[in-house]
């Protein structure tokens, strides 16, 4: 009986570490200890909750297939993201290439005196051979404009005139 | 030019989780599921995470003899993937008007009980695994050979590690810190939100 209690007294000051959670879900406990352990379960939520992590990730870690099966779908997925990125890396770098190039063509051809010169002689060119083409091939409102822009001084001028002509 | 493989092909490949089918599957279907959840304002991750469980999903079903499928491989996935995120969609509403909701809707409105399919496990799954590939490269190999059933002093041996007295208080303290990590993830009270609702 003094045993007992002296035991008792003992395992009161126990302190329980999370090698315990281990033990007991592994059923390494011994008999007393388990006695204790679940006396300090039933009073202690956090204790309890931890020990129902550890049980499923002892069921978790039983099933080492689906672990693998993840760690791949990972890899897959990492990879996907770095193909991804490395497109829009290329992408991007070939349109810079490409600015670049087409930078340089534009500058050379507008630099170059002699382009320039040839240029400007073929524009004048076509200036000279292709008349203005005009909306309307026949402007109705031409003579209207005329009349419409003459000025009180030359209209008299005008009448003047076609007076003198017509005598 | 492309290859295409029969459904057959494709789960047997996924049954001995060989990675040109995986990564097959993820090339082929991710897009459609991509699709799906675009449309109800997902994100990338959501993506992710669906195609991660549905392959898990399949895996699993098709471990369990007689698996027959009695659609394409394609539209068995793609409804998975439908049920699991129309399932997270009600639980976010539901977490974010809870108030309202508690006295208006039914709950489990999307669930298909022929499926079986359970979005609550499917976080779990996801929270934990995710908080198991955290973890430092040593503390995955010890934990893995643990669980392999590969004695301390061997494990000690292949890693190189002082002793099995050491291996065993690593495994100890790396248990430790995966429990501790778990629980101090922000999912991992949204998953015990499920589990008092």
């Amino acid at each position: 009986m003094i045993l007992n209690i002296t035991n008792t007294l003992n395992m009161k000051d126990i302190e329980i570490t999370s090698e315990w959670i281990d033990r007991y879900n592994e059923n390494d406990l011994n008999e007393d200890e388990k006695v204790l352990f679940r006396k300090r379960m039933e009073n202690n939520p956090l204790l309890r909750t931890e020990v129902h992590i550890d049980a499923c990730l002892n069921e978790l870690y039983q099933d080492d297939g689906t672990l693998d099966l993840i760690k791949k779908i990972k890899n897959i997925n990492k990879k996907t993201d770095r193909d991804e990125g490395l497109l829009w890396y290329m992408l991007i770098a070939a349109s810079f290439l490409y600015l670049i190039a087409f930078g340089t063509m534009m500058s050379l051809v507008r630099i170059d005196p002699g382009n320039r010169a040839a240029d400007v002689n073929v524009r004048s060119v076509e200036n000279r051979l292709v008349p203005k083409a005009k909306i309307f091939p026949i402007d109705i409102f031409e003579g209207l404009n005329q009349v419409k822009n003459i000025t009180p001084d030359a209209r008299r001028e005008n009448s003047r005139r076609q007076q003198l002509a017509l005598n | 030019m492309r290859l295409q493989y029969s459904d057959e092909v494709l789960i047997k490949g996924l049954q001995q989780r060989k990675l040109h089918y995986i990564s097959y599957i993820y090339r082929e279907f991710t897009p459609i599921v991509r699709h799906l959840v675009q449309q109800k304002s997902g994100n990338e991750s959501d993506v992710d995470d669906l195609v991660q469980e549905a392959m898990i999903i399949l895996y699993k079903r098709s471990l369990n003899e007689p698996f027959k499928l009695e659609c394409s491989l394609k539209t068995f996935f793609i409804s998975i993937c439908k049920n699991l995120w129309l399932q997270r969609l009600d639980n976010r509403y539901r977490l974010l008007y809870q108030s309202e909701l508690e006295v208006n809707e039914p709950s489990q409105s999307y669930a298909l009980n022929e499926m079986e399919i359970r979005e609550e496990d499917s976080v779990k799954r996801r929270l934990f695994y995710k908080n198991m590939l955290a973890l430092p490269a040593d503390c995955q190999r010890i934990l893995e050979l643990y669980f392999l059933k590969v004695p301390f002093r061997e494990i000690a041996r292949l890693m190189g590690l002082r002793d099995e007295f050491y291996v065993k208080t690593r495994k100890y303290a790396c248990k430790n810190l995966l429990r501790k990590k778990i629980m101090n993830d922000p999912e991992y009270h949204q998953y015990f939100e499920y589990e008092r609702h």
